[in-house]
C-alpha cells in the first residue's frame, strides 16, 4: 500500500529531510508492504488550508501543520506562544514528543474532535527576530512595525512586547521590508535565508522565545484503520526521528545562517538571560489570552506542556 | 452597461405566457439579491482594503483582520458573482463557430450550450454543499477574527445554484420564444459601430462628448 | 487518456461553452479516470484557494479604479494631454492610443482594466479618422498588454509569489521593456497610416499643450501615488490598488464631481461582475492545473525537452517563452503561469538564469496570450465591453502579435534592457 505524505515545505527543506527519514524507515520496517509517497509544496496545492482538507478528507492521510494549523485545530496555536518551550532546542523536541505530552488526552483529543491524530512533533528552530535596529530589551522593540501572521495571538503576543505588529502577505514581505513599510520580521532561520529577507534587514536577533513548530498529524479514520503493527511501527519511527528531526534541522539551519553571515551585512545579537527574562514577563499574560481563546482543551494541553517542561528542567533553564 | 439590456424585455413578442411571467418575478428577486451582495462586497472591500492602509500610515496600527477578511469578500464575489454574470451572459466564451451558425441550428446549439452548463453548476453546487457542512462539522475558523469559514463559503453552493437556474432559464425562454435569448432576458444582438448609428448610445459616450 | 482530454475539453471549447466547463470537464475527467488520486471533494477546496488570495485583491480594486476614472474625466484628460503632442505626427492618433494604454497600464494592473478605460474612448475617435474596426480593436487589445510590463503589474505579482521573487525587481524590470513595445508599437502605427494614406491633424500649439497638461495635473499624480507610494514604504503593491481607488473617488467624486455617490453601486457592480468573470476561471483553472499538476501531465510533456536543454541559457529561454506563449494561446495567462512557472522553476536554477529576467519574458508572452486567439482575456474583454463579434474582434491582431514576438526576441538577445533598472534600483 501507498502512504502520501503531504509537506508544507518545497523540496530540500527541513520537512522534506524529516520525511525522507520516515519514508526510509517506514518502507525498512514494513519490508516494502508499504511505500510512502512524498507531496512537497505545489504538489497538493499553494494554500496550507487546501493540505489540511485533504488530511482531513483522507486523500492525503499523513501531512504536516504548523502556524496555519490554528484555523483548523485552535489548540495547535499552543506552540507559537512564547517563553513556554524550553530554551534548548533538543530538550523542547524531547518533551513535545514526550507519551506525556503527546499522547495526553487534551492534545489528542484536540486533534481527533476534528477527525486528526497528532503523531509527532518536529521543531524546525528558533524563531528569529530581524529588525532595522537593534533590539535587545523591550523599550527597543517600543513601536516596532514588525511583521507578524494575520493570527490574534501572535498579534498579541507583540503587541504586549510593545510592539507594533502589522501584517503583510508572504509574496510581499521582501519588497515590504527594502522599502521600509515593515521594520522588522519574525521567521525562522532558514526562510530569513530562503526569501532574502535578511539582505534587506540590519540586525538578527536571537531571543529564543519560541520555535517554529511542524505537527506530523494523520486523517482520524485511516489510522484507526491501520494495523496494530503498522500503528506500532509508525511510533517506532517518530521515536526514532525525534534525535534525527533534531540533528537535521540543526545542520539546515546553521548552515543557512553560515550563508547569511557569508552573503549579508547583517549584525547578530543573542539576548543574554536578563534580557530575555524581561521579555519573559511581559509574555506570560498572553498565556491567559490562548486560553481564552481557544478553551478548555488548550488550556489543559498547555499545562500539562509546562508541567513537562518544570520536571525536565527544574522550571530553571527556561 | 449591461443594466440597460433589460429594457430589451419589451420587444419580446406575444407568445410568452403566464409561465415565464412567474419565472420572470422570480428571476427580479434572485437578481436583486445577487447584486446588492457584489454591491456591497466590492463597495466594503474597497472600504476596508483603504481604511487598512491608512490607519498603517497614519496610527502605525492596521486593521486586524484586513487580509483575510479581504479574501473572503473575493470568495464571495467571485462565487455569487458567477450567477449573476450567467443571467447576464457574460461568462467568456468561444463564439467563433456558434457565431457561424445561424436559425434553428444556432438555438439548438445555444440549448445545449445551456443545459450542459447547468448541469456542471448544480454538481458544483452540490460539491460545495457537501464541503461547507464538513467544514461547518469541522468548524474551521479563520485565523485572525474566529469567522467560520463554512458561513463564508456558502457562496459556492449559493452562487453554482443561481448559475444553474439563470441556464435553467435562458432554456426555458428558448424554448417558448421566437427569438433567441443569450440569457433569460437578454435578447441576442451586437452594438452597431458607432460610425453608422451614432445615436446608439452606449453608455462611455457621454464621456466621448465631453473632450 | 491523455488524448481524450485534450480533444473533450477542445470540443467543448470549439462548441461555445462558458471556458468555464472546458476546464471544469477537463478536470473532473482526470479525477474519475483516475489520473489523480484527488477526487472533486478536493476540487472544491482549490477553488476557493485559487481565488481566496490577498494578492488577487489588487485585481477588482484597480478594475474598480479604472471604472470610476473611466465614468468621470481623468480618462479622457490623460487622452487628451497625449494626443496633444502626438496629433501632426502621421498616425498620431493610434500612437496616442498605445501610449494612453501604456500610462494607464501605470495606473492600473490589469490589461482588461485598461481595455476598457482607454479603449472606450479612444475607439470612436479612431473610428472617425477613418482607421478601420479590427484594426482599431487590435490595437487596443494589444496596447493594452504593455499594461501588463508597466507597474504595477498582475503578472509579475502572480509570477514573484510563484517563483519567490522578489515583485519590487520585477516591476522595475519590466519598465524598459515595456517602453520597447511602446516604440515599436508607435513605428507600425506609423508605418501603416503612411501606407493607408491617413493625413495627420494640425500641430497642437504649445498653449493648447500647456493648458492640457493643467488638466492633468491631478490625474498623473496617480502614478506618482501608485508608484512612489510603494517605493517610498508606504503600502504594499496589493494596498496600492485601494490606494487607487480612494485617488480615483477623490478626484471623480469630490474634486470634478463627475461621479456620483450614487453611480457608485452601478460601478461596483460592474466591477464585481467583471471580477467575478475572470476570477471563476482563476478558481477552476487553479482546481484544473493541480490536477493536472498530481498527475503529472505537464513533466511527461516537458520533461524529456528540459533534459535536453543542457545550460544553454538562450535555449532555455526560447522554450520557455515557447511554452507560455502556446499556453496563453488557449488558457489565461495566470493559470498559464501557475502551473508552468513551478515546472521550469528548476530548469531556471540549473540554467543560471535570472529569475527577474524570466519574469519579463513569462509575464510579456503572458501579456500577448491575452490577446492572442483562440483564448485571450483581452479579446473576450473586448467582445464584451464593444459587443462585436469574435471574429472581428481578432482580425486584425496578426501584425500587432509578430511585432510581440519580435519583442520578446530582442529581450531573449538583451537581457540588459530588463536587468538595467533592477541593477540601479537594487540595494
Ligand atoms: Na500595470
Ligand atoms: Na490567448
Amino acid at each position: 500500500e501507498t502512504w502520501r505524505f503531504g509537506l508544507e515545505e518545497i523540496e530540500g527543506s527541513v520537512q522534506h529531510g524529516y520525511a525522507e527519514e520516515f519514508k526510509r524507515l517506514i518502507e525498512e520496517k514494513s519490508d516494502g508492504d508499504v511505500t510512502v509517497q512524498l507531496l512537497p509544496y505545489g504538489k497538493w496545492g499553494s494554500d496550507y488550508s487546501t493540505l489540511y482538507d485533504a488530511i482531513q478528507s483522507g486523500s492525503i492521510p499523513i501531512g504536516f501543520g504548523s502556524g496555519f494549523l490554528g484555523g483548523t485545530v485552535p489548540e495547535s496555536q499552543l506552540m507559537s506562544l512564547n517563553f513556554v518551550m524550553p530554551e534548548d532546542q533538543l530538550e523542547t523536541a524531547k518533551i513535545l514528543n514526550s507519551d506525556a505530552f503527546m499522547k495526553s488526552d487534551a492534545w489528542q483529543q484536540a486533534y481527533r474532535n476534528r477527525g486528526l491524530v497528532p503523531l509527532a512533533a518536529l521543531p524546525e528552530g528558533y524563531q528569529v527576530w530581524t529588525a532595522n535596529r537593534e533590539i535587545r530589551t523591550p523599550e527597543d522593540i517600543e513601536n516596532l512595525q514588525i511583521r507578524v501572521m494575520d493570527n490574534s495571538l501572535l498579534r498579541a503576543t507583540y503587541e504586549a512586547y510593545g510592539a507594533s505588529p502589522i501584517t503583510i502577505a508572504y509574496g510581499e514581505l521582501y519588497s515590504a521590508l527594502q522599502q521600509g513599510q515593515a521594520d522588522g520580521n519574525i521567521q525562522p532561520v532558514f526562510a530569513h535565508e530562503e526569501m532574502g529577507f535578511y539582505e534587506v534587514q540590519d540586525y538578527m536577533i536571537f531571543a529564543k522565545q519560541s520555535q517554529f513548530v511542524a505537527n506530523l498529524i494523520a486523517n482520524l479514520d485511516w489510522y484507526e484503520g491501520l494495523s496494530e503493527d503498522q500503528q506500532q511501527m509508525i511510533e517506532e519511527t517518530t521515536d526514532e526521528l525525534v534525535q534525527i528531526g533534531h540533528d537535521i534541522q540543526s545542520k539546515f539551519n546553521e548552515e543557512r545562517l553560515e550563508t547569511i553571515k557569508e552573503k549579508g551585512n547583517i549584525e547578530i545579537i543573542e539576548l543574554s538571560d536578563e534580557e530575555r527574562e524581561q521579555f519573559r514577563e511581559l509574555a506570560e499574560p498572553v498565556r491567559q489570552t490562548f486560553v481564552d481563546d481557544v478553551g478548555e482543551l488548550g488550556e489543559q494541553a498547555l499545562n500539562t506542556l509546562l508541567e513537562q517542561v518544570e520536571s525536565a528542567t527544574g522550571g530553571s533553564a527556561q | 452597461m449591461s443594466q440597460q439590456q433589460l429594457s430589451e424585455d419589451k420587444k419580446t413578442p406575444g407568445r410568452d405566457n403566464g409561465f415565464i411571467r412567474a419565472l420572470g418575478g422570480l428571476n427580479l428577486v434572485l437578481g436583486a439579491i445577487e447584486k446588492w451582495i457584489i454591491i456591497i462586497c466590492v463597495l466594503a472591500m474597497a472600504l476596508l482594503m483603504s481604511g487598512h492602509v491608512v490607519g498603517n500610515l497614519l496610527f502605525q496600527q492596521g486593521i486586524p483582520g484586513t487580509y483575510e477578511v479581504t479574501e473572503m469578500f473575493i470568495v464571495v464575489i467571485t462565487f455569487v458573482g458567477v450567477g449573476y454574470a450567467a443571467r447576464h451572459s457574460r461568462h467568456i466564451s468561444m463564439t467563433a463557430i456558434y457565431d457561424q451558425l445561424s436559425g434553428r441550428l444556432r438555438k439548438a446549439l445555444l440549448i445545449v450550450l445551456c443545459l450542459g452548463t447547468a448541469a456542471l453548476m448544480f454538481y458544483f453546487a452540490y460539491k460545495s454543499v457537501d464541503y461547507v457542512v464538513t467544514l461547518q462539522e469541522r468548524g474551521r475558523t479563520s485565523a485572525a477574527l474566529g469567522i467560520p469559514m463554512w458561513m463564508v463559503y456558502l457562496a459556492l453552493p449559493i452562487g453554482f445554484t443561481l448559475a444553474g437556474i439563470q441556464y435553467l432559464l435562458t432554456t426555458a425562454r428558448n424554448l417558448v420564444s421566437q427569438d433567441i435569448y443569450r440569457s433569460f432576458t437578454e435578447k441576442e444582438e451586437y452594438d452597431e459601430l458607432p460610425e453608422e448609428d451614432p445615436d446608439l448610445s452606449h453608455t462611455d459616450d457621454d464621456n466621448r462628448r465631453d473632450a | 487518456m491523455l488524448t481524450w482530454l485534450v480533444l473533450i475539453m477542445l470540443v467543448l471549447l470549439l462548441l461555445g461553452f462558458p471556458m468555464m466547463v472546458p476546464l471544469a470537464v477537463g478536470m473532473l475527467y482526470m479525477m474519475f479516470t483516475g489520473m489523480t488520486f484527488f477526487g472533486p471533494d478536493q476540487a472544491v477546496s482549490w477553488m476557493i484557494s485559487g481565488v481566496g488570495s490577498w494578492v488577487l485583491a489588487a485585481v477588482p480594486m484597480f478594475i474598480f479604479a479604472a471604472d470610476i476614472l473611466t465614468k468621470g474625466h481623468t480618462a479622457n484628460r490623460l487622452l487628451d494631454l497625449v494626443d496633444s503632442f502626438t496629433r501632426h505626427l502621421r498616425g498620431g492618433l493610434p500612437i496616442t492610443t498605445a501610449a494612453s494604454c501604456a500610462l494607464f497600464g501605470a495606473v492600473s494592473g490589469s490589461t482588461q482594466a485598461t481595455v476598457v478605460a482607454m479603449g472606450g474612448p479612444m475607439r470612436p475617435r479612431l473610428l472617425a479618422k477613418g482607421y478601420s474596426d479590427h484594426f482599431t480593436l487590435a490595437l487596443i487589445i494589444n496596447a493594452s498588454d504593455i499594461a501588463l510590463l508597466i507597474p504595477p503589474s498582475i503578472g509579475f505579482i502572480i509570477y514573484g509569489v510563484v517563483m519567490k521573487t522578489s515583485i519590487g525587481d520585477l516591476f522595475l524590470a519590466g519598465i524598459l521593456p515595456g517602453l520597447l513595445i511602446l516604440v515599436m508599437f508607435a513605428i507600425y502605427c506609423y508605418i501603416d497610416a503612411r501606407v493607408k494614406g491617413i493625413e495627420p491633424e494640425p500641430r497642437a500649439s504649445w498653449g493648447e499643450r500647456l493648458k492640457a497638461l493643467r488638466r492633468t495635473i491631478l490625474p498623473l499624480g496617480f502614478p506618482v501615488l501608485v508608484v512612489g507610494g510603494i517605493y517610498g514604504g508606504f503600502f504594499s503593491a496589493v494596498e496600492a490598488s485601494a490606494v487607487a481607488v480612494a485617488y480615483a473617488l477623490l478626484l471623480e467624486v469630490v474634486i470634478y464631481r463627475q461621479v456620483s455617490i450614487r453611480d457608485l453601486g452601478g460601478l461596483a457592480l460592474s466591477t464585481g461582475m467583471i471580477t467575478a468573470v475572470v476570477f471563476i476561471l482563476v478558481a477552476i483553472g487553479a482546481a484544473f492545473s493541480q490536477t493536472l499538476g498530481t498527475a503529472g501531465i505537464p513533466e511527461q510533456i516537458l520533461g524529456p525537452v528540459i533534459d535536453h536543454i543542457g545550460d544553454n541559457q538562450v535555449l532555455a529561454l526560447s522554450l520557455i517563452a515557447a511554452a507560455f506563449f502556446v499556453g496563453c494561446m488557449f488558457v489565461d495567462p495566470i493559470v498559464v503561469i501557475l502551473i508552468l512557472v513551478p515546472i521550469f522553476k528548476p530548469l531556471v536554477q540549473s540554467t543560471g538564469l535570472d529569475p527577474v529576467h524570466v519574469g519579463v519574458i513569462v509575464t510579456l508572452q503572458a501579456a500577448i496570450g491575452s490577446a492572442t486567439p483562440p483564448f485571450g482575456c483581452d479579446i473576450f474583454t473586448a467582445i464584451a465591453v464593444f459587443r462585436r463579434p469574435y471574429l472581428d474582434v481578432i482580425r486584425g491582431t496578426p501584425p500587432f502579435v509578430a511585432i510581440l514576438l519580435l519583442a520578446t526576441l530582442i529581450l531573449i538577445l538583451f537581457p540588459q534592457i530588463s536587468l538595467l533598472l533592477p541593477s540601479l534600483g537594487g540595494d
